[in-house]
């Protein structure tokens, strides 16, 4: 019998979590002992298990391996099963160096930790679920665990964003996301259901459910569903207004959690269900939708231009950085190399994007945990006292930006390349959306920049002369993201590789 | 005839009229003393509830009685699990209500007795087959539940709830008894079997028989508090001392509910049932529900007192309810009926659970606005674990049991071909977790005041039952065995007839 790898990664955080809620709430050190030990587990065994799928077993991925099922609600068609392929492969290493992060980063957190960290396991059980479920029941039910106690993660441990411009309470970001994540889910739900009965097969696996054949009115309807319930998730203008604030207000690790993997849920379960299960519809939707991804490109560098409090401005540029995510889908009807491109940008899009804005916000959160603010002006000239935040800040900051040698960079060149070839209008080769959103590359670099100057250098503020620098738990997040965005900013091919085997079948090209 | 089996057919209800009747002599000649008599009537309450679990496990489809009883009383194994879960919910209601009434604890007798009486009536009404049998039990469920509501006599809140039940119960009992006639008039019985083979001899529809079973039909409604039938809802709950609407907003709920599934799935929607009625039932059912869910959803977001938002949100969950009943043109009939039986006993114990938060809290505060809440994750946390996950629960957030609830019923809407029923269902959550997400907000967000009492410390059998109704909302959703059993028991009514 081979060990369940996939559901030991998945429900470890989650047995942490049950072990945590029964220790002393004063035994602080333990739990957050339980806490990193669990999740840095999850996060070895989602490595080894990408190690191990990427050099023995890289040709299956076009389908899901390491499947793991057990019967559940028979006469409803639900069981528990769990596998990946080529898509969810880099997604579960991204949830586990992410939330590695993120754990390490929570050794921060100073009041009521037993709560914390019982809500935050349970919270990550919920990502690492989400992209390793198969059967459609069960990915509802992760997708709500993941993103529930975020609402008290954000609501109890956030920060408000007081000082220059609209105000920003914790209380209200945090039902804001709520409710607008719960909507998300709920449309899912109701397009979980309509594929049920679609397709006559009366069962959530998702293995078969690819399997049939739905008519083009049916993967219309179905489309329009998933896109509408992960379109809020992922932030597409103008469905995106929980974001900035829910973002800005969460506390660090969960401002990680949230832009790091949370808004790749919504990448990813478009991915999955609008371009795997409905690819004819797709083809006639998506192209328009890359309207909207252009739109985010830039109105969300412009709002981050503005933004004088550093969280914020992070949300922005997620925003604008999902924009590439919906620009480079909206190639998949393009001709055939482009589209390839198109997908395999924005598949990569996820992985970088989430790494680098962790990398961000854990930075920002340990200066603003240092400083006790979170205004760039009031930084001013930090580089003096703490040049590892400014390190590692600036790191980040040039791998959002897309310098060559960091993972962003690959995903925007991949992004642009095939949305310039494959977006025609008629028979016209019209690549107008690519040029309306190179000049977003443009306004990235000006707010990053900004930040850096105004927040790093220039004349120390004299409030922070006695200011600390990086405690060892928070350099060893940052170590972890930012090795992690050099390295595969270096070798794209271990991340494009697996996608490559799933890409056909996104595309439609090839029945699964 | 066969007495023993006679008896143990009718176990739950024997236990609680004994109980009942030695409450009332105990507490007249041996002691009044409120724990002793709260001891018997929860040991009796106990003692029926094994008994019904033990009958739902053992007994037939159908249990052959005597003639002259098994004209007016069935027991099959629907009627057992109902009563189970009544029965389930009236024990804990019972738990929760020790030490409620120390300021008028010459009346404790009393009070036992009436939810004794009450729930005896909810027994006879699951399991009446006669309609006039069924009106004596529903007032027997009813009346005892008017002096419960004005308890408190000297508490004007309280008196003025007991009277507004009354007189809206009294309007529906008589809506009801008037229906009664009607039927007894156009079909010439009160037995629900006759009548279904006098309407299958009859050529054509009476009206009178329409207008009878729509009069049942809103009486039944203005008694689950069912829009537009709900307006005393609110404010009976609120002036209520908080253990009595804890009773109130379970099991007698949940019986009135297990009476029109009986009624529905056995002489309405049956081949040539009464369900071919010159009404589309399903789009009467749709109206109710959907406009039970959209009133006490919106009516719920800006209330204030957690009391209020509790009632509005009963008032949604009967609306969750009632789509399941839409759900009738089902082709697999027993998924409906499992989907709404299942969602009755997962409402009833969220239900529950977070109004007994309120009924033990009220025991050291008068007010019950949001803000009293504050910090109730420090002073109690046993407390606030369990409100918070009935109220997720009730709000549909998975994997608690309220979740299964609403996807079971959701699916068993949708495969009914409707929908647009599921959308309204979907949507009415995503509003109902506003509200449902205050009051959290109150017990969890913000720090307990310095020097905040700890708030009444819990005997025993609370905690036991804090942690049964906690754990319950995990359990039932994530433990499938439950739903299959439900299943195994709505087939058995769907094949039987």
């Amino acid at each position: 019998m081979s060990m369940p790898w996939l559901s030991l990664i998945i429900w470890l955080p989650s047995l942490a979590a049950l072990l945590i809620a029964v220790t002393p709430r004063s035994w602080v050190r333990l739990i957050q002992t339980l806490a990193l030990a669990a999740g840095g587990a999850s996060a070895l065994l989602s490595l080894r298990l990408f190690v191990v799928q990427y050099f023995t077993n890289q040709a299956a991925l076009g389908k899901f391996q390491e499947v793991e099922a057990l019967a559940w609600l028979e006469s409803l068609g639900i069981q528990y099963k769990v596998g990946v392929d080529g898509l969810s492969l880099s997604m579960m290493l991204l949830t586990g160096l992410v939330s590695m992060a993120a754990l390490w980063m929570s050794l921060s957190i100073d009041k009521r930790q037993k709560e914390y960290f019982v809500l935050c396991l349970l919270a990550i059980t919920g990502v690492y679920g989400v992209f390793a479920s198969i059967d459609l029941f069960f990915f509802v039910i992760f997708y709500e665990l993941a993103s529930i106690p975020m609402y008290f993660l954000v609501g109890i441990w956030g920060s408000d964003k007081i000082g220059s411009g609209r105000p920003i309470y914790k209380e209200r970001a945090a039902t804001k996301l709520l409710i607008y994540l719960q909507l998300g889910g709920g449309i899912v739900l109701l397009g979980i259901l309509a594929l049920y009965f679609a397709t006559g097969a009366k069962t959530f696996d998702l293995q078969i459910l690819l399997q049939s054949h739905l008519s083009a009115a049916h993967q219309k309807v179905l489309f329009l569903l998933f896109f509408a319930g992960f379109a809020i998730e992922a932030g597409l203008v103008p469905l995106h207004t929980w974001l900035p604030e829910g973002h800005s207000s969460a506390p660090t690790p969960l401002s990680m959690l949230l832009a790091g993997v949370l808004l790749k849920m919504g990448g990813y379960g478009i991915l999955r269900f609008c371009l795997q299960l409905t690819p004819a519809a797709s083809a006639a939707f998506l192209p328009a939708f890359a309207i909207f991804g252009t739109v985010n490109v830039l109105y969300g560098g412009l709002c981050a231009l503005r933004q004088s409090d550093v969280k914020v401005m992070i949300a922005y540029s997620s925003v604008s950085h999902m924009g590439m995510f919906f620009l480079g889908i909206g190639c998949c009807a393009g001709p055939a190399p482009f589209n390839t491109y198109g997908l395999l940008g924005a598949h990569f899009q996820l992985f970088s994007h989430g790494v680098i804005t962790a990398l961000l916000f854990a930075v920002a959160g340990a200066v603003y945990s240092k400083t006790h603010s979170r205004d760039l002006r009031a930084w001013g000239g930090l580089a003096a006292r703490t040049p590892i935040f400014a390190f590692f800040y600036i790191l980040a900051a040039m791998g959002s930006l897309g310098l060559p040698g960091l993972t962003g960079f690959w995903a925007e060149f991949m992004v642009l390349f095939g949305s310039w070839g494959s977006l025609t209008v008629g028979d016209y080769h019209l690549p107008l959306l690519t040029i309306m959103a190179v000049p977003g590359l443009l306004i990235t670099t000006m707010f990053l920049l900004r930040s850096v100057q105004y927040g790093f250098f220039g004349p120390l503020n004299p409030d922070h002369c006695n200011v600390q620098d990086a405690s060892w738990w928070e350099v060893m997040a940052f170590v972890t993201l930012a090795s992690s965005a050099l390295f595969f900013g270096i070798v794209p091919r271990l991340l494009t590789e697996p996608a490559l085997r799933i890409i056909p079948a996104l595309l439609g090209v090839e029945t699964p | 005839m066969n007495w023993s089996h006679l008896l143990v057919q009718f176990t739950p209800e024997v236990a609680v009229l004994v109980t009942v009747v030695w409450v009332i002599l105990s507490d007249l000649f041996l002691s009044r003393h409120p724990s002793g008599l709260w001891r018997q009537c929860f040991l009796g309450l106990a003692a029926a509830t094994m008994g019904a679990a033990f009958l739902c496990h053992v007994s037939t489809p159908t249990a052959d009685l005597p003639l002259h009883i098994g004209r007016v009383l069935i027991v099959s194994q629907l009627t057992s699990t109902l009563k189970f879960i009544v029965l389930l919910l009236s024990t804990l209601a019972v738990v929760f209500s020790y030490k409620s009434f120390e300021e008028t604890e010459r009346h404790a007798g009393e009070y036992y007795a009436l939810i004794l009486f009450s729930t005896l009536g909810g027994l006879l009404c699951i399991s009446s087959q006669d309609l006039a049998l069924f009106f004596i039990s529903f007032e027997l469920l009813s009346l005892p539940l008017y002096m419960l509501c004005g308890f408190r006599r000297y508490n004007s809140a309280s008196a003025e709830a007991g009277l507004k039940y009354f007189v809206n119960g009294a309007l529906s009992s008589a809506l009801m008894l008037y229906g009664i006639s009607w039927i007894y008039g156009s079909m010439g019985s009160t037995h629900l079997p006759t009548i279904l083979a006098n309407y299958q001899a009859m050529e054509g529809v009476p009206q009178g028989f329409l207008l009878g079973c729509l009069l049942v039909l809103s009486g039944l409604a203005f008694k689950v508090a069912v829009a537009p039938f709900h307006a005393w809802a609110p404010d009976v709950y609120t002036g209520a001392p908080p253990a009595v609407s804890t009773f109130l907003a379970s099991a007698p709920k949940v019986t009135m509910i297990g009476f029109v599934i009986r009624l529905f799935w056995q002489y309405l929607d049956v081949p040539g049932g009464a369900f071919n009625l010159p009404v589309d039932w399903v789009f009467l059912f749709a109206v109710l529900s959907a406009g039970s869910m959209f009133v006490g959803n919106l009516s719920a977001l800006p209330q204030t007192d957690v009391r209020k938002i509790f009632a509005y949100s009963g008032i949604a969950q009967m609306g969750y309810l009632f789509l399941g009943l839409a759900a009738c043109n089902n082709p697999h009939r027993e998924q409906s009926l499992a989907a709404v039986i299942f969602y009755t006993g997962v409402y009833g114990l969220s239900n529950l659970g977070a109004w007994a938060v309120l009924a033990v809290l009220a025991r050291s505060q008068d007010r019950f606005d949001l803000d009293s809440l504050r910090g109730l994750h420090q002073r109690n946390p046993v407390l606030a674990a369990c409100l918070a996950l009935c109220l997720m629960s009730l709000a549909g957030v998975p994997p608690l049991s309220g979740f299964m609830g609403k996807f079971y019923l959701f699916r068993a809407i949708y495969e009914s071909g409707l929908p647009f029923l599921v959308v309204l269902g979907i949507l009415n959550s995503v509003i109902s977790l506003f509200y449902y997400f205050k009051v959290l907000k109150a017990a969890y967000f913000v720090e307990a005041e310095e020097g905040a009492s700890a708030g009444p410390t819990l005997p025993m059998a609370q905690q036991l039952a804090f942690q049964l109704c906690l754990w319950s909302n995990v359990v039932l959703g994530l433990w499938p065995g439950v739903i299959a059993e439900v299943e195994r028991v709505a087939s058995t009514i769907t094949q039987g007839s």
